[in-house]
């Protein structure tokens, strides 16, 4: 259960981006934030993540506030992030990569292999595991980030929306987050107000920083 | 089990960290290297300096002349005096006709000698010291003239003054140098910690988003500051202990009781270096405020 209570994100000498929000997510929701471009979405996304923290109000998972760093670790460590521009451990080929979310969970090495080999197996990236990130191109990129957010078997998983994504890729994505949605996966998403990437599925949330209101 | 698995990827991933930027990495272990030989050199200098100084100049002694001859109570009463003195190595006496022939012996004097109805030179005691200093010396000077039947008394005083400043400069410059090159190492090290941090910061920033702990993410760094640790410090040793084995091992008599390498200093220098250098990784890197 995620809660967020009169949640404001305020940048310096900027206007609150957003302004009050309350919502409750319940396990095995899907949420997906809408509203136009700049409105706050990702940063709402990344408020989740905890890789932001409000201007005021809180976020609590599962009772226990994100400001707590072992709290925030747990969570991360339980969660999928997908975000529209992937980032890497360069110097590390692509099995090494999705290694670390489960060395960071402390797996030993022979539980690792075969989520490795399942994980890039599901994204089509078997015969790409010994490349480094930087030699991929940008939608095998994407895959890789997918792999890498399903290999720890989340109970979160936080999609950003994708710029620009190819059809197979969404479709990739789609079937992904449908399969991990089905087995009770929270998933939370963020879309753009006219056109999604993704199916419509679960809850809308309607994010209108300007009005101070958030339409449910 | 789980703490083992992280103990041993952050060590893999300490060579990782070091293996990165090989050559920088190996300019910077040259020069942490070449600090330590003179922190080490100048540790050694302020411990031992004193006593291998002393004991490379000859022992003081004081020379007691006594009023005619020694009567065997004086001789007792300075004996037992002596004996009380720890500073006291070892004393030999020389009656008023040894020291009348000892003086017949140096060339010249032997006509003036000749002449002389009576003997004029006292009972002498030689006292040899181990290597007292200055005040020391004085006071022993002050205790022993107080002794009935001493004539005069003839000391190394002023020669033991000079040494003690010398003594106390050398271990001033020694100790100053010691702590400059520890200064520029500390600095050194955290400059690169500091470094190695920065330019794994975007990849520190993924771990933490992956679920990472500060602590996990800075037992890597530990890890880096220790194996650079054992790396400069051992070669530190090694060159020191090579070229005191070239050097000054053979020329220098067995009873001399200085000992390099000492095997216990050698451990605690490279021991406390690791330890520290283990230490200003961890810290100049450390940031829990990072997101």
């Amino acid at each position: 259960m995620i809660v967020l209570e009169n949640l404001t994100l305020r940048y310096p000498g900027q206007p609150n981006l957003i302004e009050n929000l309350s919502l409750t997510i319940a396990p095995g929701e899907w949420v997906t934030f809408k509203g136009p471009l700049s409105w706050g979405k990702t940063s709402l996304l990344r408020l989740l993540a905890g890789m932001e923290f409000p201007s005021s109000g809180q976020i609590t998972w599962q009772g226990i506030s994100l400001r707590r760093t072992g709290t925030l670790n747990r969570l991360r460590q339980c969660t999928g992030m997908i975000w529209s521009t992937p980032q890497f451990v360069e110097r590390l080929p692509l099995h090494r990569n999705l290694a670390l979310p489960l060395e960071i969970q402390g797996m030993a090495r022979h539980e690792i292999t075969p989520r490795i080999e399942s994980a890039l197996q599901r994204v089509g990236l078997s015969e790409q595991q010994h490349r480094f990130p930087q030699q991929l191109s940008s939608t095998d990129q994407h895959r890789l980030s997918f792999a890498r957010a399903i290999i720890g078997r989340p109970n979160l998983l936080l999609v950003d929306e994708l710029p620009s994504p190819t059809p197979r890729l969404t479709s990739l994505l789609q079937n992904l987050l449908d399969t991990f949605h089905q087995s009770g996966v929270t998933i939370i998403t963020s879309s753009t107000q006219d056109q999604s990437m993704l199916l419509p599925r679960g809850r809308e949330i309607t994010i209108n920083p300007v009005s101070s209101e958030v339409l449910l | 089990m789980k703490a083992g698995r992280h103990q041993f990827r952050a060590l893999i991933q300490a060579f990782h960290l070091l293996a990165t930027h090989p050559w920088r990495n190996l300019w910077l272990l040259l020069l942490l290297t070449i600090l330590l030989i003179v922190q080490f050199c100048g540790i050694m200098v302020t411990i031992q300096g004193e006593s291998w100084l002393r004991r490379q100049l000859p022992e003081p002694t004081l020379i007691l002349f006594m009023q005619g001859q020694a009567s065997e109570t004086q001789t007792h009463a300075l004996w037992d005096a002596l004996a009380n003195q720890t500073s006291v190595a070892s004393f030999d006496t020389r009656s008023p006709q040894e020291a009348l022939n000892q003086l017949r012996t140096i060339p010249g004097l032997l006509p003036a000698l000749n002449q002389l109805e009576h003997n004029p030179i006292g009972s002498t005691f030689i006292v040899h010291l181990r290597h007292p200093d200055a005040t020391h010396l004085a006071q022993l000077e002050q205790e022993l003239s107080l002794l009935h039947g001493i004539a005069s008394i003839h000391s190394s005083h002023h020669w033991a003054q000079r040494l003690d400043q010398l003594i106390s400069f050398l271990k001033l410059v020694s100790l100053g140098t010691t702590l400059s090159a520890c200064l520029i190492w500390v600095t050194l090290t955290a400059g690169m910690a500091r470094h190695q941090a920065e330019q794994h910061a975007r990849e520190n920033k993924l771990m933490r988003q992956l679920g990472a702990s500060q602590m996990y993410l800075a037992r890597s760094y530990g890890y880096e500051g220790l194996l650079i640790g054992i790396l400069s410090s051992s070669l530190a040793v090694l060159l020191l202990w090579a070229y005191w084995k070239s050097h000054f091992s053979n020329p220098l008599p067995p009873a001399v009781p200085i000992q390099f390498p000492d095997l216990n200093f050698l451990a605690t220098c490279i021991s406390s270096t690791i330890f520290a250098s283990s230490i200003i990784f961890v810290i100049a890197q450390w940031n829990p405020n990072r997101k």
